[in-house]
């Protein structure tokens, strides 16, 4: 009796290579578009639309003078003419300060003077948040807004634009 | 002489590399970010801590400055802020703005606050009321 040889099975794999292509291609296309997430968020800036101030002449908002060193770093800050070293320690005068209950909310002018680096007004902006208080920033070209010649009722000019919190 | 065995299936055993390679591309789909605006990675924004809610999905029109406080993304590609183009430079990128859309600074730590004040008084001349800072979160 003739006996049937079996025949081998073909190989029921599938077949890789083009699929490890692919892989490959997605994997160096996600390498070089990789970037690494920084976490950002947003500060509101509420811009004053007209130059007409919101601060009534009775009341006496705290105004901060941001002076700086020819290198852009704070040289002072100075609350209502007293010199303070660190954003902390505007922070920390800022928390001793009364606030009048009618100004909601309360409010700190801020100018920067001279060619101030942008991080410094945002940590002095962040000490006064931090301290509970409303931050309006002032031109940084303006340091004569405040002076009586510039503003007859002697407030600050908010001409520019007011941060909120 | 020694008899060569055999290998098996006749090449390099795969799965535990395609494994590997699929677990790498899972971790690059979900890291990947879908930002709609196009963000500059030179630009470094300084560190702040109370920050509102991230709004990504709103339509913005962004404003950039590098640290110089070179203004970039502008028709003219990158003015410089002593440019005399940079005025028109950044009229040029806020009037595709509409009054209640929302303006998106971001400049460098390192940029020069004057740079940031004239687009914030730009936008107070185009009477866009809707204009944030946008800042690095501050984690540690």
């Amino acid at each position: 009796m003739r006996t049937r040889r079996k025949r081998p099975i073909p190989d029921s794999e599938m077949p890789m290579a083009p699929m490890v292509d692919v892989v490959f291609q997605l994997l160096v296309f996600f390498i070089f578009t990789f970037q690494i997430r920084v976490m950002e968020r947003y500060y509101w800036v509420r811009v004053a639309k007209t130059k007409a101030a919101q601060v009534t002449p009775e009341s006496k908002p705290p105004k901060v003078k941001l002076q700086s060193r020819p290198d852009g770093e704070l040289q002072a800050i100075l609350l209502d003419e007293k010199p303070l070293q660190t954003p902390d320690d505007l922070a920390a005068e800022l928390l001793r300060r009364p606030r009048s209950p009618e100004s909601q909310p309360a409010t700190v002018f801020v100018t920067p003077v001279g060619v101030l680096k942008y991080r410094n007004v945002v940590a002095v902006t962040m000490a006064i948040q931090r301290a509970g208080w409303a931050v309006a920033l002032m031109r940084a070209d303006s340091g004569a807004a405040s002076s009586p010649s510039a503003n007859p009722s002697g407030q600050p000019d908010p001409q520019s634009t007011r941060v909120r919190r | 002489m020694r008899r060569r065995i055999p290998d098996e299936h006749g090449g390099l055993i795969m799965t535990p590399m395609i494994d590997i390679v699929f677990q790498l591309i899972a971790f690059f789909i979900f890291s990947m970010s879908f930002s709609p605006q196009h963000i500059s990675r030179p630009v470094k924004p300084p560190d702040a801590t109370q920050l509102g809610e991230a709004i990504d999905n709103q339509p913005a029109v962004l404003i950039e400055l590098d640290r110089e406080g070179t203004l970039l993304g502008g028709p003219e590609g990158a003015v410089k802020i002593d440019d005399p183009s940079f005025p028109s430079g950044l009229e040029t990128l806020l009037a595709a703005a509409k009054p209640d859309q929302l303006v998106v600074i971001r400049a460098d730590r390192e940029a020069a606050y004057s740079a940031v004040d004239r687009v914030l008084d730009a936008c107070r001349a185009r009477k866009l009321s809707k204009v944030v800072l946008r800042l690095k979160v501050n984690t540690s």
